[in-house]
């Protein structure tokens, strides 16, 4: 059996998943249960890091379609970054870029976050404004 | 004329580099955009002219590309009907294509030029007046013809390379589909858990078809139900719209799947529809729907496809294959729990029944029990009460298996604490009675047979409590029937039984069994009966046998009857022979019991 892993770092209010090995039937409740843990902390602004992960079936997809609604219904986000090219692919293939933000870096899926923070204040202060 | 010659040449000079240029774009571009997009700006910067439009055949004429007309003509099919081979202008177009003249002329497009490749006609350039409002000249007009040929390869490998990258991305996606059957059928029968299994199966569906919701409906114990689901809480309206009854029988019913958004399709499916379930696909086996998976809308907003539907239906019978196989293995983990016990009671139970017999100098004492199923509610016992006195019991427990036992185990305890203290038989069976009486209900009863021996004065007190009469044979070959009593156990309350005494003789032997026996079984579906039983006992008395080969010959006897005919009853035989021979009682022998192997 391939090896699975997830590890997960707590930057400010954003929550970064890095997947490692091969995450498919068997291996997805190991990622199912460290989302929900997220889930139960009220962390709903997370990244995935793809970067080290060699493979992904359709049931790894499935655990991010199982928790994207919630998670965005409590105005956060799943944003994906660093995915390998053949990992895009099965993405691609099924449909999943008109979902999900991907990003090449890191960095940008930060920068994502931060400007749709920026742009909420700004509203916000006009909001106040007006 | 002189002045003008260098000027001609500098001019094609400059023409022939910017074909060059323009082919060296469309050979090295397969992105039909941009080689439509040099096709059309090349032309107009040269010769400037304000408006122009490409026209691809793929495999309709279709405006694919336009500059300076408003984008609203894109994608826009044109009719083209005579095959052109040189620039025309729209006054000229063949009165076939009015249509084209009449499009041309609102858009004011003046010149088409066709694009050709050997005898394909690809397409066309076609072109609006120059901003000099000059003529095209034969130079340009040549010129143009050239850029279309160039570009008419270019545009045709184009479009072969689109429909290339189409058909592979259609292959890769069946290639990903036929992965994921084959992972998930490795990933289901590596588990045996029914929860996981449907959470595989629901995960593989969400990320597959790219849905948020999914219920997983199922027949199990002749129930359908939804045995899980995402994206619905079970507070919702919907989630007690799909538990409704109406919508579990409709769904049950389906033996192809439904698409239940289609104009035409029966109330039920539009009211599942309006619930955000856009596909329902039954999960089957041997033609029978065992299943159903309701999918809500995909993200991608595409429909769901044939190939889509196929997976999703491989894909639910695979899983069913696995539920079944969970189902098999927990009833076979149950079973092998139960036949343990099982096991563990017969046990208990073959160690209530005489494993050894007593052995005196002038009485013969044996006896077997052959249960029918695993425990069984037949008791047979020899209690030695004393040094004069001890007794043979037997009894039939109405029923079979766990429960007769529990009752027959009750008998023995009873009998073993009252017995010794008690030598009025008749009182004994009383007490015995109301025991068993207050522990039972109506339909428990026990059919027994008791009998007291005082070995000094071979002296025999019993009594019969609606039990198989024994035998007590004589020396003569006549017979007794041992009838008197009362009521069975556990009928009635307070009921009185009746003893009798007798003096046994020498050779007198007592014959005690139960309808096991004389109701066992044959293939011809006739029974042992008493006629057969006392023709055989006749017959072995008389060969002055002992008792123990009397039961052993007895057991060989109804197995030969039988003729491997299964048992249905438990089968007790207990006997006793005064021997004759006169001797100290004191003296124990030991024989071991048959019931014991």
């Amino acid at each position: 059996m391939e090896n699975f892993n997830v590890n997960c770092k707590d930057v400010d209010e954003l929550s970064i998943l890095y997947l490692e090995g091969f995450l498919d039937a068997h291996t997805a409740p190991l990622l199912e249960s460290e989302i929900q843990k997220l889930v139960d902390r009220d962390r709903y602004k997370l990244i995935v890091n793809f970067k080290d992960l060699n493979y992904i079936s359709s049931a790894g997809l499935g655990v991010f379609m199982g928790f994207v609604e919630t998670i965005r219904s409590n105005q956060g986000d799943i944003k994906m970054c660093c995915m390998p090219s053949k990992i895009f692919r099965v993405f691609d293939l099924l449909g999943f870029p008109s979902l999900y933000d991907i990003v090449d870096g890191e960095e940008e899926a930060v920068k994502l976050y931060r400007n749709s923070e920026a742009e909420s204040s700004v509203k916000q202060n006009s909001s106040q404004k007006s | 004329m002189n002045e003008q010659q260098p000027l001609k040449i500098d001019y094609q000079g400059v023409e022939l580099r910017s074909l060059f240029e323009l082919a060296q774009v469309l050979n090295s571009s397969l992105n039909p955009d941009q080689i439509l997009n040099s096709c059309l700006y090349t032309p107009m910067g040269r010769m400037m002219i304000g408006r122009g439009m490409m026209i691809v055949r793929d495999p309709e004429f279709r405006v694919s590309a336009v500059k300076g007309l408003p984008d609203s003509l894109l994608q826009q099919t044109v009719g083209i009907h005579k095959s052109y081979d040189h620039p025309v202008y729209t006054d000229e177009l063949d009165e076939q294509d009015l249509e084209l003249q009449k499009l041309f002329k609102t858009h004011q497009i003046n010149l088409m030029v066709p694009m050709r490749r050997s005898d394909n006609f690809v397409g066309a350039i076609c072109f609006g007046d120059k901003m000099t409002r000059q003529p095209y000249s034969s130079s340009e007009l040549e010129f143009l013809d050239i850029l279309s040929n160039i570009a008419a390869t270019s545009i045709e490998n184009a479009l072969m390379y689109k429909e290339l990258a189409k058909a592979n991305r259609g292959l890769d996606k069946k290639n990903q589909m036929l992965n994921t059957l084959f992972e998930i059928g490795n990933e289901l029968n590596s588990t045996l858990d029914t929860h996981r299994i449907l959470n595989i199966l629901l995960h593989t569906i969400m990320g597959e078809m790219a849905v948020h919701k999914v219920l997983i409906y199922l027949l199990q114990d002749g129930v359908f139900s939804v045995k899980l689901s995402k994206g619905y809480s079970e507070s919702s309206k919907a989630w007690s719209h799909f538990n409704s009854k109406t919508v579990l029988d409709a769904l049950s019913g389906i033996t192809d799947p439904v698409m239940t958004f289609e104009p035409d399709s029966p109330p039920i499916w539009q009211d599942l529809s309006k619930h955000q379930i856009d596909l329902v696909v039954p999960m089957r086996t041997q033609n029978e729907t065992r299943g159903v998976l309701a999918l809500g809308k995909r993200v991608t907003q595409s429909r769901f496809s044939d190939d889509d539907i196929n997976f999703l239906s491989s894909l639910g019978s695979r899983a069913l294959i696995s539920l079944e196989n969970a189902r098999m293995f927990k009833e076979t983990v149950e079973k092998q729990r139960l036949e343990e016990e099982m096991a563990i009671a017969r046990d208990i139970q073959n160690r209530l029944l005489p494993r050894e017999f007593p052995c005196y100098p002038d009485f013969d004492v044996y006896g077997f029990n052959l249960p029918s199923l695993m425990v069984g509610g037949d008791y047979f016992d020899c209690l030695e009460l004393n040094e004069r006195f001890f007794a043979l019991a037997i009894g039939d427990v109405s029923g079979k298996g766990v429960g007769a036992s529990l009752l027959m185990s009750n008998l023995h305890a009873a009998l073993h604490a009252l017995a010794p203290s008690q030598n009025n038989v008749a009182e004994l069976i009383e007490r015995l009675n109301n025991l068993i009486y207050a522990h039972t209900n109506f339909d428990k009863f026990i059919t027994f047979f008791y009998a007291l021996i005082d070995r000094q004065e071979k002296i025999l007190t019993y009594v019969n409590a609606g039990h198989n009469f024994p035998y007590l044979y004589h020396k003569d070959g006549s017979f007794d029937t041992l009838e008197t009593g009362g009521l069975i156990l556990g009928m009635m309350q307070n009921a009185l039984y009746e003893s009798v005494t007798l003096t046994l003789q020498p050779h007198d032997m007592l014959i005690m069994f139960t309808d096991g026996i004389t109701e066992a079984k044959a293939a011809s579906d006739e029974f042992f009966e008493e006629e057969r039983l006392e023709a055989f006992v006749d017959d072995m008395y008389k060969q002055g046998c002992s008792v123990r080969e009397l039961a052993d010959q007895m057991i060989a006897r109804i197995q030969q009857f039988s003729q491997g005919y299964p048992q249905s009853d438990d089968i007790t035989f207990l006997g006793l022979k005064l021997t004759g021979q006169t001797g100290d009682y004191e003296t124990h022998r030991i024989i071991k019991a048959r019931s014991e192997s």
